[in-house]
């Protein structure tokens, strides 16, 4: 089904097979005013202005430049993406363990830092290591051991590292020195005193709230950490023979009392507070407060 | 398609292609543009066109910019006198302005389709691949086209 205007141009053009030029003039004949209307519209055709022409085609005209093969952009494009995703994982601390605890107990740490009393240090930090109940024994051991790390990371000055004692085994220090000189200045001494005053306290959470936990406790080495070592020295001339008990009054309650008895057992065990004034004179011990 | 290929389709091309524009635009200035327009974008992938070809991908290359031009801007075109045209005895000048003003009074896919098929020649069929329009169609615009055209004529000059 052919529309007639469709079949008048081709009429005009001479394009109609012979039915097809039957149907048209058997049409025209029987519309005279279409054929008086097709009649001159042959000679309607546009002639394009020759003079009118596109002046800038030099602008248009390129030279021959070198272009790289498509699949050698993809392949930057993808070299550069890893290059990145390179750095930025190399930027990123990889623990996945100590990022979930930084995002979880971000605002705990916080809590921490502003509260003085054992019991709520403790209450804080074992709540934390509960909330990691869906991993394994093993897993929440380790999951344990690295939060109390980074709560005593973000509380403890940068400069003191920690070492770690195994109570009931030989004392081994596991991972970290003092890397800095310390200073031997009266100042630099009331600001160690200080730092090692904050660690220990930490020690004293860390370890509550590892024993306060049968199922870590039954799965770890019951892992205990101390103040630095480079600051036990000064501590003993301080006050002599004072940690050495501590640390044997600790191990030797582990052996007496089991892992069940040992949260009141080494709370009574470390007396920090007699610790602390028998160590900062009054002038630091004012200016301990007020950071506290 | 070569880089000298490419230039040479500038040469071949650019006028007719710039006709064209021009008298869907009626404004040099656009015109120009479109034309601009085209070339670039064949430049971009001059490697993929057959040169064969080029010619009919040049045409829907600027048919499509105007169309995309004219919904962006919303452009309303006003009719220029184009450059080059000098004037002839006064009959044939009239002629040509009434044959402009006819063109311009019919619509514009008309106006494209009866522009290709006189100026460039194109057959029915590339005309439809280039508009984007089927055969039928191309042929009933141009037919359309024409009517009108020859009516104006009638009423300007008498002509019959």
């Amino acid at each position: 089904m052919h529309n007639i205007e469709e079949l008048l141009l081709d009429y005009l053009d001479g394009n109609l097979d012979k039915n097809k030029l039957a149907f048209v003039e058997r049409y025209l004949a029987n519309n005279p005013q279409m054929a008086e209307d097709l009649a001159g519209l042959k000679e309607i055709i546009l002639v394009p202005n020759a003079d009118i022409i596109y002046k800038n085609k030099e602008q248009l005209k390129k030279t021959k430049v070198f272009r790289l093969p498509l699949y050698t952009k993809y392949a930057a494009a993808a070299g550069g993406a890893i290059l990145i995703g390179l750095f930025l994982w190399m930027s990123i601390d990889k623990n996945p363990l100590k990022e979930n605890y930084v995002a979880k107990l971000a605002p705990k740490i916080e809590t921490i830092k502003q509260s003085n009393t054992i019991e709520s240090n403790t209450a804080n930090i074992t709540t934390a290591i509960k909330s990691s109940e869906k991993l394994n024994s093993k897993t929440v051991v380790k999951q344990s051991y690295r939060e109390t790390d980074i709560a005593i990371k973000q509380i403890t000055p940068k400069k003191y590292k920690k070492r770690i004692i195994e109570p009931g085994e030989e004392e081994q220090q596991i991972a970290f020195e003092n890397k800095e000189t310390v200073n031997q200045t009266p100042v630099i001494i009331k600001e160690d005193i200080l730092a090692t005053l904050q660690t220990i306290q930490l020690t004293e959470i860390n370890t509550n709230s590892f024993w306060s936990t049968p199922v870590i406790i039954n799965q770890s080495k019951m892992i205990l950490i101390t103040e630095p070592k480079s600051l036990r020295s000064r501590f003993e001339a301080l006050i002599p023979n004072e940690l050495a008990k501590v640390e044997a009054r600790v191990k030797s309650t582990i052996k007496e009392v089991g892992s069940d008895n040992m949260k009141e057992k080494i709370k009574s065990a470390f007396q920090f507070n007699k610790l602390k004034e028998a160590l900062v004179p009054s002038t630091v011990q004012e200016t301990i407060t007020s950071i506290q | 398609m070569t880089v000298q290929e490419y230039n040479n389709s500038v040469d071949q091309y650019s006028d007719s292609v710039y006709r064209f524009v021009l008298k869907l635009t009626r404004s040099r200035t656009d015109a120009d543009d479109l034309v601009q327009i085209s070339f670039e974008k064949l430049w971009l992938r001059y490697e993929s066109v057959d040169f064969t070809k080029v010619k009919s991908w040049l045409f829907t290359t600027s048919y499509r910019a105007f169309i995309d031009s004219k919904r962006r801007a919303r452009i309303d075109y006003v009719e220029v006198m184009p450059d080059g045209i000098e004037k002839e005895n006064s009959y044939q000048f009239e002629l040509k302005e009434i044959l402009n003003k006819a063109l311009d009074m019919i619509p514009e896919i008309q106006k494209s389709c009866i522009l290709l098929r006189d100026y460039e020649g194109y057959p029915y069929d590339e005309i439809g691949q280039i508009l984007d329009l089927s055969e039928a169609q191309v042929k009933v615009y141009i037919f359309r086209a024409r009517t009108k055209m020859k009516q104006i004529l009638t009423e300007n000059f008498n002509l019959s």
